[in-house]
């Protein structure tokens, strides 16, 4: 690891006190676990310190973070034990989902469906469906111009419900 | 009603200070009139406040930062030093000190370390004296004059135990209390008593005793009887003396004759 100024351990701590509370609350959320969201969050912000002098200051250091665990938190869940979508989720379409059966259907989505597809596809996916951004606040944080995310969700949603998958309806 | 306003992640940017100041005007504005947005803007707060409680940022850093700011020195220093290398190091010392210097003391002339007996002698029989010779047997009246070589001034005792465990002792001064002479260091010093053999059969072990300060008498006669009794014979003794030095000396040296 690189020496740390002072000056940089003071700015990554403002970072820290500012940022870190939201992105263990996200992390939760997907991991359903403290102690992986503990873990997933210090691995974000370790990461954060040695991208600092690249990420431009004109760029959102929350989307940069929101970037960084979504995906940490994805491929967290890709290599736990995988789970046949049938048997979790024991809902059916038409009753009304609690929060937390919502947020068992979102990880089980995350864990099989978000997979094959590339980062950007994957973020989108996770700021619609799971976070509930607009469109054009996930064109901040990705960089991608509204029209390129919609057909992003378009094709998701396409191929999604060729598996049997209606995300609107289970969301 | 459909809710209009900035989204969550723009509550969430306010939050965090990133919004400009104009943004930051809009976004307050709007949650003086929405109770949903200043809830969840409140949790936020509220979740921040618990979450530093529960892992402050010290917590990280010690997790995080172990090891940024040590100079480069010190992280050289905490690699070389593990435990697991301590063996490595070990054996670097070994090759690298100790076999030289042990190949160094054994073949520098002059030097008290002695490999064998450190003892050399010359036996006189019937007038005619003779190189003495380990595998030779001695007999009733021969003469044996030791010398040796110690690099330092020492004090020198010469004794000798034959097969029946009788200990004689050689100095110039019968009934010494100290059987030790004082003698200056050098290549060959001959010792100035010699040890005359009796006509007792079986073998003959004599010692001389190389100290830094003056020997009881004594105290090496005990030392010498213990050791006979202890000891099953004296090929066994000779070994043993070695090992069971007596008291105040610094090294034994050794020569076990074979009497006819």
């Amino acid at each position: 690891m690189k020496t740390i100024s002072a000056e940089q351990e003071r700015e990554i701590r403002a970072l820290y006190e500012r940022y870190a509370s939201m992105v263990h609350r996200r992390c939760v959320s997907f991991l359903k676990s403290e102690d992986d969201a503990w873990d997933a969050v210090q691995d974000v912000f370790i990461k954060l310190s040695g991208a600092l002098d690249t990420i431009q200051k004109k760029d959102s250091i929350y989307s940069w973070l929101l970037s960084a665990s979504t995906n940490h938190c994805i491929s967290l869940l890709r290599k736990r034990k995988h789970l046949s979508f049938d048997e979790e989720i024991h809902v059916e379409e038409h009753e009304k989902k609690t929060p937390q059966e919502r947020n068992m259907v979102i990880q089980e989505i995350l864990k099989h469906f978000l997979a094959p597809w590339d980062q950007k596809t994957r973020e989108v996916v996770v700021y619609t469906y799971f976070d509930g951004y607009k469109q054009e606040e996930i064109a901040k944080i990705t960089g991608l111009g509204e029209s390129t995310i919609r057909r992003y969700l378009t094709q998701f949603k396409r191929k999604s419900s060729q598996s049997g998958l209606h995300l609107e309806d289970l969301l | 009603m459909k809710h209009t306003g900035p989204g969550k992640f723009t509550l969430e940017r306010y939050f965090g200070g990133e919004l400009d100041a104009s943004a930051a005007q809009v976004v307050e504005a709007h949650l003086d009139r929405c109770r949903e947005c200043l809830s969840y803007v409140q949790s936020l707060e509220h979740g921040k406040q618990d979450f530093l409680k529960t892992h402050p940022y010290n917590q990280w850093a010690s997790i995080a930062l172990k090891g940024a700011n040590i100079p480069w020195y010190q992280r050289l220093r905490a690699q070389l030093f593990k435990p697991s290398l301590l063996p490595v190091y070990g054996m670097a010392l070994v090759l690298c000190f100790i076999v030289p210097a042990v190949i160094m003391r054994a073949t520098t002339p002059g030097v008290a370390y002695k490999s064998g007996s450190g003892l050399t002698f010359v036996y006189q029989r019937d007038g005619v004296v003779h190189q003495g010779v380990i595998s030779e047997r001695y007999q009733d009246g021969d003469q044996i004059q030791i010398s040796y070589a110690c690099s330092k001034k020492h004090f020198a005792g010469l004794l000798s135990v034959d097969t029946r465990g009788s200990v004689s002792m050689y100095h110039l001064q019968q009934q010494a209390p100290q059987m030790t002479v004082e003698q200056a260091g050098g290549g060959s010093i001959l010792f100035p008593a010699s040890i005359r053999l009796d006509n007792s059969a079986g073998q003959e072990l004599i010692m001389l005793l190389i100290a830094d300060n003056p020997l009881s008498t004594h105290e090496v006669k005990v030392w010498a009887e213990g050791l006979f009794e202890t000891s099953e014979n004296l090929t066994r003794m000779e070994t043993n003396c070695h090992a069971r030095l007596v008291s105040g000396a610094a090294e034994v040296r050794t020569l076990l004759l074979t009497k006819r």
